[in-house]
């Protein structure tokens, strides 16, 4: 086990950047990020638009490279092995995309295959659709007519069939009811009571205060401060959080002017 | 992986109802023309086998006749149908399969349809290797256009790279899927073998098996190319419907437009002579220059008579141990021959031209190079029509030649008046034809071959850098 795996906690890394570096042309995306999350911990980054989170997401699934430092699952450098640590990672964004001529169990089955479980049977597949809160009619049907937090649930049974240890999550509460957001939340809280690392991107402070484990604070392409919400209420993350893009407007304005 | 993404693709083309209409639709063309090739190959060759029977017997029975009469009297040389034309046929319905062998004269008859050899395949004509050659790539573009792109528009492309597969391996899931549903068509294809096999076979082609072979590697290639086109397209452009545009276009003007503008455009400029013209070219110079009453076939006529006399050491043509017309009549078949061989070279080299020019345009349409390689395998091209005619006109050669001496050894003084009877008939040999061998064959096609393999390696190029250009951009959104 290399130091990498072991965080200022001294549990397992299971996601974990080592300044990480990533620009497009001119433009700094990540400048130097450092992060980690370990098994049954969620870590949620808040920030702005374009402030890293979705890069920092990209990099973990190796749809990136970096221009320096690393980005490791398990250990594992995702430049260096990006196929063998996608098998650990399962991705759920904002809008899962299904196919809408096949069932959300053919859904299902083709993706848990893609990932290499081209093993399970009907009931198996079955246990992960009700496990993620579907019903088994549900998963008979067309996802045609699927609302979005119908596919966000395909995409957390897709999770849970890929057996994987590291979760990213990309804005998945956006545009959700208030009834599907509540039911994600729980499950997300499930899985990571049940040992999976969460690494969630939203704009949600108040959802980010009620699943995070740790919540970081990006801006500009670095984590500029990590807030703990067993300390502190949403009313606080969100001063905080207020304070630094505050900040980062009057740099803005005090630049303007020069 | 890949067969995963196989089984996925497969299912959502069982559940797209326009797809199922399309291969349905195009099985039962292909089914039907097959079984419409092999009725017209059947009647064909019944005809031709009852002819071949009907001349024989008139030849044996047509009693005492002088034996250049006879030749006059004349036989045919009937061109055999292969098993493989009833899959594609060529020009073999319009190039004629029977040829007129008389003296002095090398008959146009059949070939007033060469004149329009290249002309002629513009007309589509229900074979089973037109329906392949036309409808498998719109069913390979309508399968594959949206390959890339659809997956694209739904975000699931996002989601299968999550997942960990390559852009080849995407690619060669789609593409394999792709082709599967397409050799769905087989049944025609099958329906054809069949069909052939149950048809009697006048002739068995040399290396039939590899033939048959070359042709369902040749029509599997043809398709691949467009199957990996229709998915390079699907991944270079933004939305599905932009590619099927495309291709739709490309295969207009690739598979509809561009063979027949070729074949005009080689008309045009190596024009074959009119029937008419050719026939009175052909009588004109093989026979006035011999027979005719210029200074020059008098002093040609002159120098024949002085050479056998010499030869025979006598002084006058009474004198001869020969029958000197018979003698006269052979020398003038050997004039004409020379004059053939150099009017019909200049016909056989304007077509070959043509067909030089329309290969060109295979550079933009893998349809040209196909479709020669089907005819030529499966022997119904312009080259094995040619050589049936060379081989059909070296018997009459032969056989002419053959009645000739007949009248100079046995005619003596009677000349004209000398008669053959049924016994010499009933000697006299068949037309033997043995086609082309397949070195024969490949050795007139190797550039279509070479043609249609790199339509299918660049195609793969564009769909490979396509897919793995698609996963950039995805991964840059």
């Amino acid at each position: 086990m290399s130091s990498h795996d072991i965080n200022n906690n001294g549990r397992t890394s299971v996601l974990q950047t080592i300044n990480l570096r990533k620009t497009f042309g001119e433009v700094i995306a990540l400048e130097g990020l450092n992060l980690d999350v370990s098994a049954g911990e969620t870590l949620c980054l808040l920030g702005a638009n374009g402030a890293g989170k979705t890069t920092t997401i990209n990099l973990f699934l190796g749809f990136l490279e970096p221009n320096s430092g690393e980005a490791l699952v398990n250990g594992r450098n995702v430049a260096l092995a990006p196929v063998e640590t996608k098998k650990e990672l399962a991705y759920i964004p904002e809008q899962v995309a299904l196919y809408p001529s096949l069932t959300g169990l053919e859904n299902l089955r083709y993706f848990a295959a893609l990932a290499g479980h081209d093993y399970y049977s009907d009931t198996e597949l079955y246990e992960f659709i009700e496990r993620s809160g579907l019903r088994k009619e549900q998963a008979d049907r067309s996802v045609s007519g699927y609302s979005k937090g119908m596919r966000q649930k395909i995409g957390v049974a897709t999770a849970l069939a890929k057996q994987a240890k590291a979760f990213l999550l990309d804005e998945p509460l956006s545009g959700l009811d208030p009834s599907a957001a509540n039911e994600f939340a729980h499950l997300a809280n499930n899985l990571r009571q049940d040992g999976a690392a969460i690494l969630m991107a939203t704009h949600d402070i108040f959802r980010a205060t009620e699943l995070a484990t740790r919540i970081g604070i990006m801006k500009s392409g670095q984590l500029v401060e990590e807030v703990c919400p067993d300390n502190v209420d949403a009313s606080e993350v969100e001063a905080i959080y207020l304070n630094h893009m505050r900040a980062d407007h009057a740099d803005l304005e005090k630049g303007e002017a020069a | 992986m890949i067969k995963a993404i196989l089984w996925k693709e497969l299912l959502q083309y069982r559940r797209d109802g326009r797809i199922v209409a399309v291969l349905f639709i195009t099985l039962t063309l292909g089914i039907a023309a097959a079984l419409n090739s092999w009725s017209s190959v059947q009647n064909m060759q019944r005809e031709r086998l009852a002819a071949i029977k009907t001349d024989r017997t008139i030849w044996d029975n047509q009693g005492k006749k002088n034996p250049h009469t006879a030749a006059h009297f004349s036989r045919y040389a009937f061109q055999p149908t292969s098993s493989l034309s009833v899959f594609d046929p060529g020009l073999g319905d319009y190039m004629g399969s029977a040829i007129w062998l008389e003296a002095h004269y090398r008959d146009p008859a059949t070939l007033r349809n060469i004149e329009d050899a290249v002309e002629i395949q513009r007309f589509a004509r229900l074979t089973p290797a037109w329906i392949l050659q036309v409808f498998a790539p719109l069913l390979a573009i309508l399968l594959a256009f949206a390959g890339i792109a659809s997956e694209r528009e739904r975000g699931t492309l996002r989601q299968v790279m999550s997942s960990g597969v390559s852009p080849k391996q995407l690619f060669l899931g789609k593409g394999i899927a792709a082709l599967c549903v397409v050799a769905l068509l087989a049944p025609s294809v099958v329906a054809a073998v069949v069909l052939s096999v149950s048809t009697h076979d006048e002739i068995e082609l040399p290396s039939a098996d590899v033939r048959l072979f070359g042709i369902v590697a040749s029509y599997a290639i043809y398709i691949a190319a467009f199957t990996f086109a229709a998915i390079g397209i699907s991944a270079r452009v933004s939305k599905s419907k932009t590619a099927l545009i495309a291709l739709v276009g490309f295969w207009a003007v690739a598979v509809i437009f561009m063979p027949r503008l070729a074949t005009d455009i080689g008309s045009n400029i190596s024009p074959a002579p009119q029937a008419a013209e050719f026939s009175a070219k052909l009588s004109s110079e093989s026979s006035s220059p011999f027979w005719g009453g210029s200074d020059e076939a008098i002093a040609r006529r002159e120098q024949i008579e002085a050479d056998v006399l010499r030869q025979y050491g006598v002084d006058t043509i009474e004198d001869l141990p020969i029958n000197y017309d018979g003698y006269l009549l052979q020398e003038s078949e050997e004039f004409a021959n020379g004059v053939f061989d150099r009017i019909y070279d200049e016909l056989w080299g304007a077509y070959e031209t043509q067909a030089d020019i329309v290969r060109v345009f295979s550079i933009v349409s893998p349809t040209i190079a196909l479709g020669n390689i089907s005819s030529a395998l499966a022997g119904s091209d312009l080259h094995a029509h040619r050589h049936f005619a060379d081989s059909a006109e070296m018997f009459r050669r032969d056989f002419v030649r053959l009645l000739n001496e007949e009248m100079i050894e046995q005619g003596g003084k009677d000349g004209y008046a000398y008669m053959a009877d049924n016994d010499f008939w009933q000697q006299n040999p068949d037309f033997d034809y043995q086609p082309p061998t397949l070195s024969d064959v490949v050795s007139k096609i190797w550039m279509d071959m070479v043609i249609l393999l790199l339509w299918a390696f660049i195609a793969y190029q564009l769909a490979f850098r396509g897919v793995r250009h698609s996963f950039k951009q995805e991964a840059m959104a």
